[in-house]
């Protein structure tokens, strides 16, 4: 290997060991082990934190970018904002119900009991079912089905505010077209000599 | 005349305080407890957990060995599988579902041009994220078995108990690494999207990408 090359993936194996060996990683991991519940719900909150932080950046992405169309850019960044506030409580309330410990006692027992809470195969039962059911209410019920549905109607809502918060803009948009056509009518101008002029020129056609 | 208002009076009098005793409000719970003392509402009840929920716990009961051995089967789900369900959710269910939402108002050019930035994304993520992270998670396992992560992590070199929780523990590293990666790669991944998104709705439907809301309540349905 080239010797700049080596002795940067030296170092870089260094610094995950070092990452490795540390202390509060060494506490964090044995408290995983120990308590499943908490390694489970460590796993959702570091989840949720990605998506928010993706859904934040998407939004300010949004905001910025000149090449979508003014109305359909208003529905995309409305939609990415209701869809991080909807996958965030969304994926933290499915997380935490399927990983309670007593829900997970009371389905488990229901379906495995037959086989002995202490057997081998229960465990291995107990284990597929944690599996199954967070792929399939968490990852595709809840996160793909439930939070675009409910998503949808929110991103309406936050579309219509931003419209009220920024009109001025829509406006602009609307009155390019005619500018220097129609003077337009404010008290301001009422006794200017072009709106006199305007007038005139309207009544007598 | 006065003493005939006055009866009217001590009659309209008796005929509010009737009307207020009859009308007086026993609070939420009570109401729910009379609703449940109710003979009708009870045999609803009982009809309908006969219909629904017996027939689902008969058809467990009867098959409970299948449904054992189906949730053995699959007691480890592996990154591959997450990723693919990961994928699929993300390029076809979002969009759907976000297309044929019936409780957004908003016009269907609008969501269309919405729901197929989810798409995009996953593509993106496929081809970049998943494809570092997993080269990542190899990479850290090859390091461990080398024994170069410290004794707590030599898969390799350990047995019995010991080799369980080392296996966890790299499991737990392994995700925490992911994680700190995939939150630094978080805005590359959203700016080339940001910036790919529009200029493939142009290639992939011209006439959604360029049409704007001509409706006066800015693209909603009245």
């Amino acid at each position: 290997m080239i010797k700049p090359v080596s002795s940067i993936s030296n170092n870089f194996v260094k610094l995950i060991k070092k990452a490795a060996e540390s202390k509060t990683f060494e506490k964090h991991f044995n408290k995983c082990i120990d308590n499943p519940t908490y390694a489970t719900r460590v796993l959702i909150l570091t989840n949720v934190s990605k998506d928010t932080f993706a859904y934040a950046l998407r939004v300010k992405n949004g905001l910025t970018n000149k090449e979508m169309p003014e109305e359909k850019k208003k529905y995309v960044v409305a939609m990415d904002a209701a869809m991080g506030g909807v996958t965030t409580v969304a994926q933290i309330a499915t997380g935490w119900v399927l990983s309670s410990p007593k829900v997970l006692e009371k389905a488990t027992k229901k379906l495995f009991g037959h086989l002995g809470e202490n057997s081998k195969r229960f465990k291995q039962a107990r284990a597929g079912f944690v599996a199954v059911s967070t792929l399939v209410f968490s990852m595709l019920l809840a996160k793909r089905v439930v939070v675009p549905l409910l998503a949808g109607p929110m991103a309406d809502k936050i579309k219509i505010s931003i419209d009220k918060s920024n009109p001025t803009k829509l406006k602009n948009n609307s009155t390019e077209k005619y500018s220097g056509m129609i003077p337009t009518f404010s008290h301001a101008n009422y006794n200017n000599d072009l709106f006199k002029a305007f007038v005139n020129n309207k009544s007598k056609n | 005349m006065i003493e005939i208002r006055s009866t009217y009076n001590k009659s309209y009098a008796n005929q509010n305080i009737k009307r207020q005793q009859n009308v007086t409000f026993q609070g939420g719970l009570s109401v729910v407890k009379s609703l449940e003392k109710n003979e009708i509402i009870q045999e609803a009840v009982a009809n309908c957990a006969e219909k629904t929920v017996k027939p689902v716990k008969n058809l467990i009961n009867k098959n409970k060995e299948a449904v054992t051995a189906f949730f053995s089967k699959h007691s480890e789900i592996g990154e591959g599988a997450g990723i693919f369900f990961d994928f699929i959710g993300k390029a076809a269910i979002i969009p759907i579902v976000m297309i044929f939402n019936p409780f957004s108002k908003e016009d269907k050019d609008s969501k269309t041009y919405s729901a197929l930035k989810h798409p995009v994304g996953a593509s993106i993520q496929a081809v970049m994220e998943v494809s570092i992270l997993m080269q990542g998670t190899r990479y850290i396992d090859k390091l461990a078995k080398q024994g170069k992560l410290g004794a707590k992590y030599a898969v390799s070199k350990l047995t019995g108990e010991n080799l369980e929780k080392a296996t966890s523990r790299l499991n737990f590293f392994k995700n925490r690494a992911c994680w700190v990666a995939a939150i630094s790669m978080t805005p590359a991944l959203c700016a080339i999207e940001n910036w790919a998104h529009p200029k493939l709705m142009k290639i992939i439907s011209p006439k959604t990408a360029e049409r704007k809301n001509t409706s006066k309540n800015g693209g909603h349905k009245a």
